[in-house]
């Protein structure tokens, strides 16, 4: 499939999240993160339990700051409202986002951005974005494996936050060198040749592009005729 | 064409000008292949920045005078030049981030050039052959070492056919038998391209006459490598070197791979480290040198066996990226911690670090930064020390140093596992066990200094694989043929046999010349057994052995494909089938496993299309599966063939190289989408969903074949060009083969250009 139908479909699938009412919204967000969390990534990480653990972690936060009546110790009921229509919201972008991104490879994101003309600086800044953070985890996963042996105990979460502290200095001291050499091997690779850039694979344009798209896009024109939130 | 005059380079800091070097001159004409070497700190990767453009440029602390000019024009400073490329020391580092496998990456320069896709791919194919990385074009980045990850970028650097080539202390990451051939590569590189490739190194780690001339920078120590060996001698007079008594690490029948598709980094690895021994880990890039001490550390998980520490030892490692040490302001408070300030300051005076006790440690040149995180692993006294390439980046002066610092760890009873392809280190520690891995024979690197031979065990895990095969490959010259070179000698050659159906058993008892044994426990599996005919004829001649018992797997791909009425009318009650996926590697084990309760004595398969991780993954699925001394038939037809059947309009190429799993031909069939072929009225292949086939870039020849079996574990007992007899030809219209075989008739050769060839495991 064609990476810009995905980004379609993904769009597509946060809008209808967003703009049906409850229990329909639950449904098709519930089905959202089934499916995103289940679908086979084509890439070599998998960042589901990540994902899993940002959502749980944003909804028990959500939760903290309107589901609960502190004063009287009892549960909010109009904060639980609150709370489900945020998670949704928040929901629908991490389930269309992680299915995204264990969809695409970068290969096909970045023939996608050179068939659409986007400029060299544009492409490298949201490159760099994309790699920054699987990187910036596994640097920090390394450094306190180094500060481990050194002996620094990070056996629970608040000895892993204390070691992290001096550990800090290391990751971003080693990363700026990282991004020195990097940007070293971008220039002398080419990428601010001037010309025409071209790519090794060759997107196409299908019939079952066709065919997503079209169904997608009925099904957003269904919803903003059927009276959505935002129409 | 390129000339450098009164260069001089410096950096300004608080503490004032630093001069990196001063009255660098020098000219040097297309095709020759420059050698730069000096201590560390003298200014190599300085010099190769400011020949590249990116120094001063880069860096506003630094100042250059003098001028660089290539090919008469002067160097541009700040500017991407089309005709420079920079390949540096730590090949972590170097990847764009826009792709995420091997020949993607690999073609990033090419697609910064705006190069047309077709060209792209003729260039990859062949310097990725070159460079060793045919093999590993599909795999994910992050699943190389450092080694690999080296190599591509060299090839990278190549495949843009620059006309100045700078490589700064490549070396380093590179295995001895690689350096040799990048040396060659580079050669004729410089030659055919009319380039100048300048690689800079540390002194001792390569030959000077590798080099048509070698820059040596200011500063360069008189530290030669007949002195280290002479400084190690020395000082390993002075140390004991009896080892303690019981073994300090213990590692029993260690199994570890990556990923099921990959194959075996440790098969069966038994290893006793004594209390104060050393043992150099060798082997070549990808052998899994790396990956011992994560095992060693708990870091990654064996899949099977065990590693087990002596009670109250520690076991510590020093990393290859010497950067995720540091969390403290100086030197000396990094060598501090956690240890007394005697040990620190004798650490430190071993490796040279004294004179820096006040800097910080990311002010230090990378040499000295790995100088120090090796300090900082031995600063907490462990039982086991695992070095991982602790010489890198080092100068003459800095492996002295870390070899008297090693040695005085020795004598303190702490056990070094050193893994290198450091000659310097390997020359200086003959005494040393050896640990080789790897599945390929490795030489290892002696330096012109010489070095005593080793008189320690030598553990060996895994065997050389070559086995007792007697010609090379590369030397059979019909073997290395393209295919319609080829196909002239092979119609008037004696040699040429017919298989079909039951001939293959025919084929097989010739072949074997009696070497084939299969008795009353042993299992047979037919991969690919199509309509059946092989199968029965192998049952029979099994059952005319008084074989009767031997269970008989056969097993193809696609339901679709399989002639369920002539496999219910064969109602054998010995032989089994499968309509499964089979060339999946993932169900070829649990298939064979289950099917015949345990690996196959015998395989036989036909190999028709040419999907290249699909026959990568069924080679070595077959190898796993197959029992020692096992027989695998294997009918394979020349790449070229699926070339030709495009030209001939029944199937569509599509030239995809990094395939992921499901991405082959094959793989196209699954979920039900193949129609009947019967409804199609022609072989599947032609069907909607199934003429795609992805072409590889790996085999061109059937050499590669050859080159493939081997490495997967098997000693080639025969090739042999087969055809099909024209007997065997179908008249039915709709048959695949017999439209293909009309096709040729015209040639006088009337099957696909195929051989058989009859090998056995080792």
């Amino acid at each position: 499939m064609h990476p810009a139908t995905r980004f379609f479909i993904a769009s597509c699938f946060v809008f209808a999240a967003l703009s049906t009412k409850e229990p329909i919204n639950y449904c098709i967000v519930g089905f959202g993160i089934l499916y995103s969390f289940s679908v086979k990534s084509r890439n070599n990480f998998n960042p589901t339990k990540v994902f899993a653990r940002m959502l749980v972690f944003a909804i028990i936060v959500l939760f903290l700051l309107n589901g609960i009546h502190f004063h009287t110790r009892t549960i909010n009921v109009k904060g639980l409202r609150i709370v489900g229509d945020a998670s949704v919201r928040f929901a629908s972008v991490f389930a269309a986002t992680l299915w995204l991104v264990k969809r695409t490879v970068k290969e096909e994101f970045y023939a996608l951005m050179l068939s659409l003309k986007m400029p060299m600086v544009a492409t490298l800044v949201v490159f760099r974005a994309i790699w920054f953070l699987p990187h910036i985890f596994k640097r920090v996963r390394d450094v306190l494996l180094a500060h481990k042996l050194r002996g620094i105990k990070s056996s629970n979460v608040f000895r892993r936050s204390l070691a992290l502290a001096p550990a800090l200095y290391a990751i971003f001291a080693s990363m700026l060198l990282e991004i020195c050499d990097s940007s070293v091997a971008l220039v002398s690779k080419g990428i601010w040749i001037h010309g025409r850039k071209s790519s090794f694979i060759q997107l196409r344009w299908s019939y079952k592009d066709w065919i997503a798209v079209g169904t997608a896009g009925a099904i957003v024109i269904l919803l903003i005729f059927k009276g959505c939130n935002f129409a | 064409m390129l000339e450098v005059d009164n260069l001089a380079l410096s950096f300004v800091s608080h503490e004032g000008e630093t001069s990196l070097f001063r009255g660098v001159s020098f000219s040097f004409k297309a095709g020759d292949l420059i050698g730069v070497t000096g201590d560390s700190g003298t200014g190599k990767t300085g010099l190769l920045m400011a020949l590249g453009g990116y120094l001063p440029y880069w860096s506003p602390a630094c100042k250059m005078t003098g001028s660089i000019s290539v090919c008469g024009e002067p160097v541009t400073q700040g500017q991407a030049s089309n005709d420079t490329v920079i390949v540096i020391e730590n090949p972590y580092n170097q990847n764009t981030g826009f792709k995420s496998s091997v020949f993607e990456e690999l073609l990033v320069p090419l697609e910064m050039r705006g190069i047309p896709r077709e060209l792209m791919l003729a260039s990859a194919r062949c310097v990725a052959r070159r460079f060793g990385l045919s093999e590993i074009s599909g795999l994910q980045l992050d699943s190389l070492s450092g080694g690999e990850l080296q190599r591509l970028h060299i090839a990278s650097a190549l495949i843009a056919r620059p006309n100045l080539l700078l490589l700064d202390q490549i070396l380093v990451e590179l295995d001895p038998a690689f350096q040799q051939r990048l040396f060659k590569i580079l050669r004729g590189f410089a030659k055919e391209c009319k380039a100048i490739a300048l690689v800079s190194f540390n002194p001792g780690e390569v030959d000077f006459d590798r080099f048509d001339a070698v820059v040596t920078l200011p500063g360069l120590s008189q530290v030669r490598p007949e002195a280290i060996a002479t400084v190690g001698a020395a000082f390993g007079q002075t140390v004991s070197r009896v080892p303690g008594n019981g073994p300090v690490l213990k590692i029993r029948d260690l199994y570890f791979r990556y990923s099921p598709q990959r194959p075996w980094l440790f098969e069966g690895l038994n290893l006793d480290v004594l209390q104060g021994e050393g043992c150099l880990v060798l082997g070549p890039n990808g052998s899994g040198k790396s990956t011992l001490g994560k095992l060693i550390l708990g870091i990654v998980k064996p899949d099977r066996g065990s590693i087990v520490l002596d009670i109250g030892s520690t076991v510590n490692c020093a990393f290859q990226n010497p950067d995720l040490y540091f969390c403290k302001r100086t030197v000396q408070e990094e060598l501090e911690f956690g240890t007394d300030k005697q040990w620190a300051a004798k650490l430190a005076d071993l490796t040279g670090l004294s004179p820096y006790f006040n800097k910080n440690p990311y002010d230090l040149p990378r040499g000295f930064r790995k100088r120090l995180s090796f300090a900082i692993a031995a600063s907490c006294r462990p039982a086991v020390l695992f070095l991982d390439e602790p010489s890198q980046y080092q100068d003459a002066t800095g492996v002295a140093g870390l070899i008297k610092a090693m040695r005085f760890l020795l004598d303190q009873k702490t056990a070094l596992l050193c893994c290198t392809h450091d000659r310097r280190i390997i020359g200086e520690f003959s005494d040393f066990s050896r640990i080789t891995l790897g599945r390929e024979p490795f030489a290892v690197p002696v330096s012109k200094a010489g070095s005593a031979p080793n008189s320690r065990p030598t553990h060996q895990c895994s065997p050389g694989l070559y086995g007792d095969k007697s010609d090379n490959c590369d030397t059979r010259e019909w073997f290395q043929k393209t295919w319609s070179d080829a196909i002239d000698s092979w119609i008037d050659n004696d040699t040429a046999c017919s298989t079909h159906g039951g001939n293959v058993v025919k084929l097989l008892i010739e072949k074997t010349s009696g070497s084939l044994s299969i008795g009353p426990g042993s299992r047979v599996l037919d991969i690919g057994c199509g309509d059946g005919k092989g199968l029965m004829a192998l049952r029979k001649w099994l059952d005319e052995s008084g074989l009767s018992k031997v269970p008989l797997l056969g097993i193809d791909v696609q339901p679709a494909l399989i002639d369920h009425a002539r496999w219910g009318s064969i109602g054998h009650a010995n032989i089994k089938y499968e309509a499964a996926d089979a060339t999946d590697a993932r169900l070829l084990s649990p298939l064979c496993r289950n099917a015949l309760g345990g690996k196959a004595t015998l395989i036989t398969c036909i190999y028709v299309l040419h999907d290249e991780p699909d026959l990568f993954a069924m080679l070595k699925a077959i190898s796993e599966n197959i029992d020692e001394n096992g027989h695998l038939v294997c009918i394979l037809v020349h790449p070229e063939w699926t070339e030709t059947l495009a030209s001939k309009g029944f199937v569509k190429i599509v030239q995809k190289d990094s395939l992921n799993a499901g991405d082959t031909s094959c793989g196209r069939y699954r979920g039900g989408l193949t129609p009947n072929w019967r409804w199609l009225g022609l072989y599947p292949i032609l069907g909607d969903h199934g003429r795609t086939i992805f072409l590889p870039h790996a085999f061109r020849t059937l050499g590669d074949y050859e080159k493939e079996i081997v490495n997967c574990g098997f000693n080639i007992l025969s090739i042999a060009p087969i055809r099909t007899a024209e007997n065997e030809i179908s008249n039915d219209p709709t048959d695949f083969n017999s439209l293909i075989c009309a096709e040729y008739k015209s040639i006088a050769y009337s099957a696909p250009p195929s051989v058989l060839i009859v090998a056995k495991k080792l």
